[in-house]
């Protein structure tokens, strides 16, 4: 048991964990792909169906939470070896030597600064350091990690989406709230270049909008138009149907050109509508004209078109869109994942935004001189421009420990 | 001819065995090469002889898949622990007892390789002289390696990663020299597909609009990633990677600790003398980086020639019926393809009619349910989609699904073929739509 526990931890924190993973899921993905057009579709429908892969997939972000406080420790630790605080430096930084005990820091501190270091000596330490430290990027970049790949387990165990048809004139689905007006506008945005508003107005008063992007979110669900369309108020008289037809009708017909049909219940008639093309968006303008052709059976009985509002005739039949609505065919998208995600890609855009100029033009470089009861351990860290300060580091080590004649090497190495 | 055709790959070969002569100077590994070589060879033409068809190649291909996806494993451990495994010169430290199960291995692979090269078109093994002289072709590397291998410098001599990228590129660069063991243009297809499956799923689940309120320029760069450049420079990216990897592994290695030395000259000697032979080890990397670039070369300009007649244009009667003559200028059952071509209106249709082995005359598209419609070519009794390079056999078409082309219905009429015209440019509109929305166009 005792030697157990220290194992898992080290399993949790090793740095293989996340890429196996990963690979382990590109050779799914492989195989999956031998069989099937849409591989990955294919992958998340069967990681969503297994809990063992969705608990695989899990292991994924603790091991980035459990490394992200361990970097986070290491790096305030670090800070206060540097601070002069802490007692053992050894293994924080990427070069360590213990000098003999009798090595002396002398004005070496004067020496540092005149190179550019900001320096702190205490009567045990001699700190040096300059630029900016990487670890912000690395945090955030850690922090993104962990929050795509918590948001992508989460979203393929809990999402739920169903399809509705948003209708002006009639309640939002899932609610008594009305939908008041649907609108279309060019406007001309960063990527987008219309808006849609949708405005609805709550059972106990006001005004609500639901947009494009981002989506707005309705008791839970987040409101994600997929297409738009009109349901046209539809009057269809034949000799052979006494009764005729009447009602709204829901066409998916934008953009034009689109089909859609509609089946007249209790007879063989059938008719497919389009809209007419214009020189501006029917959908925009509000001005559409529908095309049409009646079908009875396989046999095309009547053609043509008439805007809404007016009828077409012929061959005794008759056809009439007095009225028409707009309507938005819509998803309604419960998934805790989508915030997650997000946020991974704010912090993976702040991380490069962070490491890009530090470590071009300020990379952190750091040397530690610390006395400890074996001697003085000599310490070199750098995260750029790693040669240079590789160089000064040890010329300020021949200067603290001169060569003498017939010896070799001075100080032993450590950690390495 | 035979022996121009497997001139590249047994100068790849002879590259590959100088590179383990170098690793491992002795006879044992060279030898374990050469055998391996031959009875690749002859097991490779045993399953041509016992099963027939298409799985022999296809089990080589999957295995040429399988090494590739393990350099890649290999890769990326080496690159993720800072080029440490590279770090010992030469491959002959640890890894020494495995080389001659390595050149076995390798050897059998490049043997079974080499005489897919020489398997014809229509089926069926090898005979056992080309066979024989094969092997012993195989053989004459290996023997020259064991002196030639001693002549490379030392500090040449590649590390484990390295020499696996450079054994792993011959492999590939050999494969992808027999249209059948083609591993890049799959990977093309299968980047194009991944690609275009993630942009989808990525816009559902971070629920993002559809094209329609995209502003033009901005879909126009993201209509860029459905296109097959994407999958061409995607899977060109994959190509190159593990041995990138590997380079960028070898170009990472850490210096080592010199700051015990108190002699600033003898630092100085001890890191330059390390960054030289660093930059030593990059030789079998770049090795690598160019046999991968010949492979996808070849494997987008396959030597192989197909026939490939220029479409006929026909009419249609004015029933919309196209009838074309059995007995024309060009006799239609000569098993050979025949092309044609049908306008009507401002759209076109290119489809072809080919005799079956089995004896049926059909007509399909020019075109396929998957790729782009790039057309088809044949060689004996296959025919090959240019697109993806699938090699279709002559008896599976007329058969619908995969990269198929896409059976036309026909009848005959007297001495002659009909097809109807407008079934006809329908189904090309609609093939051809299909796949230039997946591959070029929306979503």
């Amino acid at each position: 048991m005792k030697r157990l526990w220290p194992a898992i931890g080290n399993a949790a924190l090793s740095r293989a964990v996340t890429p196996c993973l990963l690979g382990g899921f590109l050779l799914l993905y492989v195989g999956i792909a031998f069989g099937s057009d849409e591989p990955l579709a294919a992958l998340m429908a069967v990681i969503r169906s297994s809990f063992l892969l969705l608990a695989l997939l899990a292991l994924i972000p603790a091991n980035l939470a459990a490394r992200l406080f361990r970097e986070a420790a290491l790096f305030l630790k670090r800070r206060r070896a540097l601070a002069g605080k802490g007692d053992d430096a050894a293994g924080l930084f990427d070069d360590e030597l213990l000098l003999p005990e009798h090595t002396g820091f002398g004005d070496h501190a004067g020496r540092l600064e005149a190179l550019g270091y900001a320096t702190r000596g205490t009567e045990r330490s001699l700190a040096a350091w300059r630029g900016a430290s990487l670890f912000p990027a690395r945090f955030l970049l850690l922090l993104g990690a962990l929050s795509l790949f918590g948001g992508i387990p989460l979203s393929l165990a809990t999402r739920v989406s169903h399809r509705e048809a948003v209708l002006e004139g009639e309640p939002l689905p899932g609610s008594r709230d009305l939908v008041r007006r649907i609108a279309l506008k060019e406007e001309r945005g960063l990527l987008l270049a219309r808006s849609l508003d949708i405005e609805v107005a709550p059972e106990q008063g006001g005004s609500r909008h639901y947009g494009l992007y981002p989506p707005a979110r309705q008791r839970g669900f987040y409101l994600y138009p997929r297409h738009l369309g009109v349901a046209p108020l539809v009057k269809f008289t034949a000799a052979d149907l006494p009764g005729g037809f009447e009602g709204y009708v829901i066409l998916s017909i934008y953009p034009p050109g689109k089909e859609d049909s509609l089946r007249i219940p209790g007879s063989p008639y059938r008719v497919l509508f389009q809209m007419a093309p214009d020189a501006a968006d029917p959908y925009l303008t509000g001005r559409i004209t529908l095309q049409f052709r009646l079908l009875k059976g396989d046999e095309q009985v009547l053609t043509g078109s008439a805007p809404i509002g007016g009828e077409a005739a012929g061959g005794g039949y008759r056809l009439a869109f007095p009225d028409s609505r707009r309507l938005v065919v819509t998803d309604f998208v419960r998934d805790p994942g989508v915030p997650l995600i997000w946020s991974a890609g704010v912090c993976f855009a702040l991380a490069l935004l962070c490491w890009l100029p530090v470590r071009l033009w300020f990379p952190r470089q750091e040397m530690l001189f610390l006395k400890t009861p074996g001697g003085v351990l000599a310490c070199s860290r750098a995260e750029g421009g790693r040669r240079g300060h590789a160089g000064r580091f040890h010329e300020l080590l021949d200067l603290m420990q001169p060569y003498r004649g017939g010896e070799g090497a001075a100080g032993r190495v450590r950690g390495l | 001819m035979t022996a121009l055709k497997l001139l590249p790959l047994l100068s790849c070969w002879g590259f590959m065995v100088l590179a383990l002569a170098r690793a491992c100077p002795g006879k044992r590994t060279l030898a374990a090469a050469a055998v391996g070589f031959g009875a690749g060879a002859a097991a490779e033409n045993l399953l041509l002889a016992t099963m027939g068809g298409e799985t022999p190649f296809r089990l080589l291909r999957g295995i040429c898949g399988v090494v590739f996806l393990l350099l890649w494993a290999l890769a990326l451990r080496v690159a993720y622990r800072g080029g440490a495994a590279t770090a010992s010169r030469g491959a002959a430290g640890r890894w020494a007892p495995l080389l001659p199960a390595v050149a076995a291995c390798t050897g059998t692979l490049a043997g079974g390789i080499a005489l897919c090269r020489m398997a014809p078109l229509d089926g069926g093994a090898v005979g056992f002289l080309p066979c024989i002289a094969l092997a012993m072709a195989g053989a004459l590397p290996a023997a020259a390696g064991s002196s030639l291998g001693g002549r490379v410098p030392e500090r040449l001599t590649p590390g484990a990663a390295p020499l696996a990228a450079l054994l792993v590129s011959g492999i590939l660069f050999m494969a992808c020299s027999v249209p059948r063991l083609d591993l890049f243009s799959p990977l093309s297809m299968e980047v194009m597909k991944f690609v275009h499956d993630f942009v989808h799923q990525f816009f559902e689940s971070m629920l993002i609009p559809d094209h329609p309120f995209f502003r033009s320029d901005v879909w126009g760069y993201i209509g860029f990633l459905f296109s097959d450049r994407v999958g061409f420079w995607g899977g060109l990216a994959i190509w190159y990677a593990p041995a990138l990897l590997v380079a960028l592994a070898v170009r990472l290695q850490r210096l080592p600790s010199v700051a015990h030395i108190r002699q600033g000259a003898e630092r100085r000697k001890l890191l330059a003398g390390f960054i030289r032979n660093r930059r030593l080890q990059l030789a079998a990397p770049l090795a690598a980086l160019v046999l991968l670039s010949a492979a996808a070369y070849r494997s987008r300009f396959p030597s192989v020639e197909y026939w490939d007649p220029k479409p006929i244009a026909v009419t249609a009667t004015a029933s919309g019926e196209i009838l074309i003559p059995k007995q024309g200028e060009t006799p239609l059952e000569d098993g050979k393809l025949h092309k044609y071509v049908y306008r009507q209106g401002g759209r076109e249709a290119r489809f072809f009619l080919v005799l079956t082995p089995s004896g049926r005359l059909t007509a399909s598209l020019d075109a396929c349910a998957i790729c782009k419609p790039d057309g088809y070519g044949q060689s004996g009794k296959m025919v090959l989609c240019y697109y993806c390079k699938t090699l279709i056999p002559l008896d599976t078409v007329g058969k619908p699904g995969g990269c198929n082309p896409v059976p036309v219905r026909s009848s005959t009429k007297g001495d002659a073929v009909s097809i109807d015209g407008t079934e006809l440019l329908n189904k090309w509109g609609n093939t051809v739509q299909e796949t230039s929305r997946v591959k070029e166009g929306g979503r």
